[in-house]
């Protein structure tokens, strides 16, 4: 029992058995006057030794002795205070205490009654529940879970970070709001309004089992919608009622979007392949159809999935290209190939796809409907060899026939006509037809009227303009009313005629058919400008070689038959002087004497002319030629000439040339033979000299002689025939140099004479080389 | 003059439309120094008719030469050519063409249907001359003529 001073006996026990540690200061000293057991116990002192003991002994240490002393004045002065003191108990644990302070009075004295209660166990547990309540909100706020707890009433009591952010509201606002379903407007996925009692709080609240997975839509406090996956699950109390309701948010809104794109995809892709106008195909690895689409189906009379479950082998055992093409894909490999499936011709794309294993997983496959394709390739094809044949076509009827039946093969029509147009009788005759019906007469045997001025074909003809005749039987002037035509297409030729394509019907005729009629006839057109024209150069040609020969003819034939009466004259005027010269005076034989002479020139210019026909009808083929022998002999020829002129006659080495070696001779005698003969002006010995230059294709020969050379006025006519250069009668007949041209012309050479005043005249010709070519072969 | 080996006169036939050459030949036949028998028929058909002893030929000589043209009135020099070669009672007469005509052709074509020689006329008298005593001696002295 604890000491105190002047306590009455009843309250000293209830003091000292009070289980609470009582003390007694002295709030002017803070001295400890009085304390019970328990307050001994607390601090783990003697209870002797307690009185005495200041109150800054035992103060926590965020409290100096002076905070304590100040403390406990406090006390008295204001009659009552609270305090939380932290004292170091007996196993030196610290030892929370609440004390209450009171001021008071015992026997006269001022004292304070420090009345304190443990409350270490007290504070222990709250703080377990503080760390506890921590954790929890912390686990709350990163759970990637939306979570709101409602109450039993369904108003929301707590939410976590997750929840707030993904409605879009502050927590502040969410604690105690009500009525989620129409805040954030809940629909269900597709769309639809939630009523109030088919939320999951309220499921929940009403039939206390858990709602799980629930997919709703909802509008977030920004406006935003989002999809989360709902679970609602109940918390009961202890007496089994539901106390809270914990619901969880998932937001799905990326993955339902993912899904819902995917879906939309897929949908578009389908949609796309349903309308591609191919075939697409998967086959399973026995070659089971497992998916068909594409309008390309419609085309093969099938409608999409149709084929589906049914084994390609039995619905196309009919088709050894198919079997093969998809034997060869379910063995892995890709194929592709042109087929013919009921009179269409498809291109067929087989794909074999595998799995990760390696394994064939199916066969994709695409078939392409390329029937028009093919067929207006080889159309265009057709059209393309029409071209050529057109091309070569030589004549009008030539071409008739042909376009007729290039205009039929490209277009399929039965009857084709070509007209002709006849400038003379200014009509359209008919030059090719082609006709594929037996009821008509082929045109050989049926009399085909012209179309005349007048008939509607003539119109049309001269109009120019590619025409569609509806209905040829309601023409009002055709020209052959009994022909089995009804659609017609005319289409004019320029001036030439007109191509018609007609059907025993009344018919359309489509842009495409129209198009190559249009290419056909103008390459028809061009074909007959061709025609025509190589018709005329050929008329021209014949007319020219007609002109040639006859000039030819007549060379000949004036030398030959002049000939006849011209030795007559000679032979007689010859018998004459030898039967009865001596009869004659010196008057009468000089007479005789000019007839002589005038036959024997005569004679000469009938060689002459001779010699000039025979340039081609003597002519032999070119060959190379040695010029150096050819000249050489030539000289041999005019060795007598030459030394009666006292002439000195030098050449060069001449190269070799492609030549008539005959008339090549021929050249060089005359031109030496006149060099010679107009230099010898009987003072002067002629002195002649022969040279060639070597050019790339031809060989330029020249002849110079030292005479008087020719005037330039003269140069020209030298080459004319009969006439004769210099100024003196010289002899010759004045062949030889036109001789001389028309060898070289033969030749594709030219002929010239170059005569510098006072330097003679030097006579230039050119003859083919022999070139490097010629040699090897 | 001299006279055949055989003391006989040679028989010519000239087969040749133009006067002025029958002229010319006879001159030069005249001029020559072979006796001869000359004959002139002017066509073809005459010739043909002459060799073969037919009409007024009866009683004429089997010529010992034949001198032909080619250009003639009727049945050409070639054709006569032709028929004598064939012949196997005529062949044997040699037949010279004597021509104006230089033509490779004609000379050619005369050569193929078998004539024994082929002579353009000189163009002057004396030419005509050497050339008519040229045959003469050729074909009537110095060849050994068929017999009969």
């Amino acid at each position: 029992m604890a000491s105190t001073e002047g306590e009455s006996q009843p309250y000293r026990d209830v003091f000292d058995a009070s289980p609470d540690p009582i003390f007694v200061h002295d709030p002017d000293s803070g001295e400890v006057t009085g304390a019970n057991a328990a307050a001994a116990d607390l601090l783990g002192v003697d209870p002797e030794q307690i009185a005495g003991m200041h109150v800054g002994d035992f103060s926590p240490p965020e409290y100096s002795t002076a905070a304590a002393n100040d403390l406990i004045r406090t006390a008295h002065e204001t009659g009552e205070s609270h305090v939380e003191w932290k004292v170091e108990g007996p196993d030196g644990d610290p030892r929370w205490t609440d004390v209450e302070l009171r001021g008071t009075t015992i026997d006269g004295e001022p004292r304070v009654v420090a009345y304190a209660r443990d409350v270490t166990e007290y504070r222990a547990a709250e703080q377990r529940y503080r760390t506890e309540r921590n954790l929890l909100d912390r686990l709350l706020d990163v759970s990637p879970v939306g979570i709101v707890i409602h109450g039993a009433d369904g108003t929301i009591q707590r939410t976590n970070e997750r929840a707030e952010s993904m409605l879009g509201v502050d927590r502040a606002e969410l604690v105690g709001a009500e009525s989620v379903p129409v805040q954030f407007d809940l629909r269900t996925v597709d769309g639809d309004p939630l009523s109030e009692d088919r939320a999951p709080v309220e499921r929940v609240l009403e039939t206390g089992s858990t709602v799980t997975d629930t997919e709703l839509r909802f509008t977030r406090g920004d406006g935003e919608k989002v999809v989360a996956s709902v679970s609602a699950t109940p918390m009961f109390g202890d007496g089994g009622s539901i106390e809270r309701v914990v619901v969880s948010l998932a937001d799905v809104t990326t993955r339902r979007e993912r899904e819902r794109r995917r879906k939309e995809r897929n949908e578009q892709l389908r949609t796309m392949v349903d309308n591609l106008p191919v075939v697409v195909f998967t086959l399973d690895p026995d070659g089971v159809f497992t998916h068909s689409a594409g309008r390309g189906l419609a085309t093969l009379g099938l409608e999409a999935g149709e084929l589906e479950g049914v084994s390609v082998f039995d619905a196309y055992a009919g088709y050894p290209d198919v079997i093969d093409a998809v034997t060869a894909a379910l063995d892995g490999e890709e194929v592709r190939t042109t087929q013919a499936l009921d009179g269409l011709t498809f291109e067929t794309w087989y794909q074999p796809v595998h799995d990760d294993a390696g394994d064939l997983k199916n066969v994709v496959g695409v078939a392409r409907d390329i029937t028009e394709l093919t067929r207006r390739q080889a159309r265009v094809e057709r059209l393309n060899d029409a071209t050529q044949e057109l091309l070569f076509a030589e004549s009008r009827e030539e071409i008739g026939d042909a376009v007729t039946r290039i205009a039929r093969d490209v277009t399929g029509r039965p009857l084709a006509a070509m007209w002709a147009y006849d400038e003379e009788a200014h009509e359209l005759n008919l030059v090719g037809t082609t006709i594929e019906n037996a009821e008509f007469e082929p045109p050989d045997d049926v009399d085909v009227a012209p179309v005349e001025p007048g008939h509607d074909e003539m119109s049309i003809f001269e109009d120019g303009e590619v025409t569609y005749i509806r209905d040829y039987r309601e023409l009002s002037a055709p020209s052959n009313p009994d022909a089995p035509l009804r659609s017609v297409l005319c289409l004019p030729l320029d001036e030439y005629g007109m191509l018609m394509i007609g059907a025993e019907s009344v018919e359309q005729y489509g842009e495409t058919e129209r198009h190559l009629l249009e290419i056909l006839s103008s390459t028809t057109t061009a074909a007959l400008d061709r025609a025509e024209r190589a018709h005329e150069l050929r008329e021209y040609r014949d007319e020219l070689e007609r002109s040639n020969e006859s000039l030819q003819q007549f060379a000949y034939v004036a030398s030959h038959d002049l000939q006849e009466p011209l030795r007559m004259v000679s032979s007689y005027v010859d018998l004459l002087d030898s039967e009865y010269g001596d009869d004659l005076d010196d008057e009468a034989s000089e007479y005789m004497a000019f007839a002589v002479d005038g036959a024997r020139r005569m004679q000469e210019m009938i060689d002459g002319l001779l010699a000039y026909s025979r340039v081609q009808t003597d002519a032999r083929e070119f060959e190379e030629t040695d010029a150096t022998a050819v000249l050489d002999e030539t000289i041999t020829a005019l060795q007598f000439h030459i030394a009666d002129a006292d002439a000195e006659v030098t050449a060069a080495d001449l190269p070799p040339v492609e030549a008539d070696s005959n008339q090549l001779g021929q050249v060089f005698q005359n031109l030496v033979k006149n060099a010679v003969t107009y230099a010898d002006d009987g003072e002067t010995p002629p002195r002649i000299e022969i040279d060639a230059e070597r050019g790339e294709e031809m060989v330029t020969f020249s002849v110079s002689d030292n005479g008087p050379g020719i005037p330039e006025s003269a140069r020209e006519d030298v080459f004319e025939v009969f006439t004769r250069a210099g100024t003196h009668d010289a002899e010759g007949t004045g062949i030889g140099l036109p001789v001389c041209e028309r060898i070289v012309h033969r030749h594709g050479g030219e002929i010239w004479v170059e005569s510098p005043p006072g330097e003679g005249a030097t006579f230039r010709f050119t003859v083919p080389a022999v070139t490097e070519q010629e040699n090897y072969v | 003059m001299s006279e055949n080996p055989n003391g006989e006169p040679i028989e010519i036939l000239l087969a040749e439309d133009n006067p002025g050459d029958v002229k010319l030949t006879e001159k030069a036949l005249e001029k020559g120094n072979v006796l001869n028998n000359l004959h002139v028929v002017t066509d073809g058909v005459e010739a043909l008719q002459f060799l073969r002893r037919e009409n007024e030929y009866d009683d004429k000589p089997r010529p010992d030469l034949l001198l032909l043209d080619l250009n003639m009135p009727r049945k050409g020099g070639r054709e006569v050519l032709d028929d004598v070669k064939s012949d196997p009672e005529l062949r044997r007469i040699p037949v010279v063409v004597l021509t104006s005509s230089e033509a490779e052709e004609d000379i050619v074509a005369s050569y193929d249907l078998h004539a024994n020689a082929y002579l353009t006329k000189p163009v002057n008298f004396d030419g005509f001359i050497d050339t008519i005593n040229r045959i003469e001696d050729f074909w009537l002295t110095v060849v050994k003529r068929p017999p009969k």
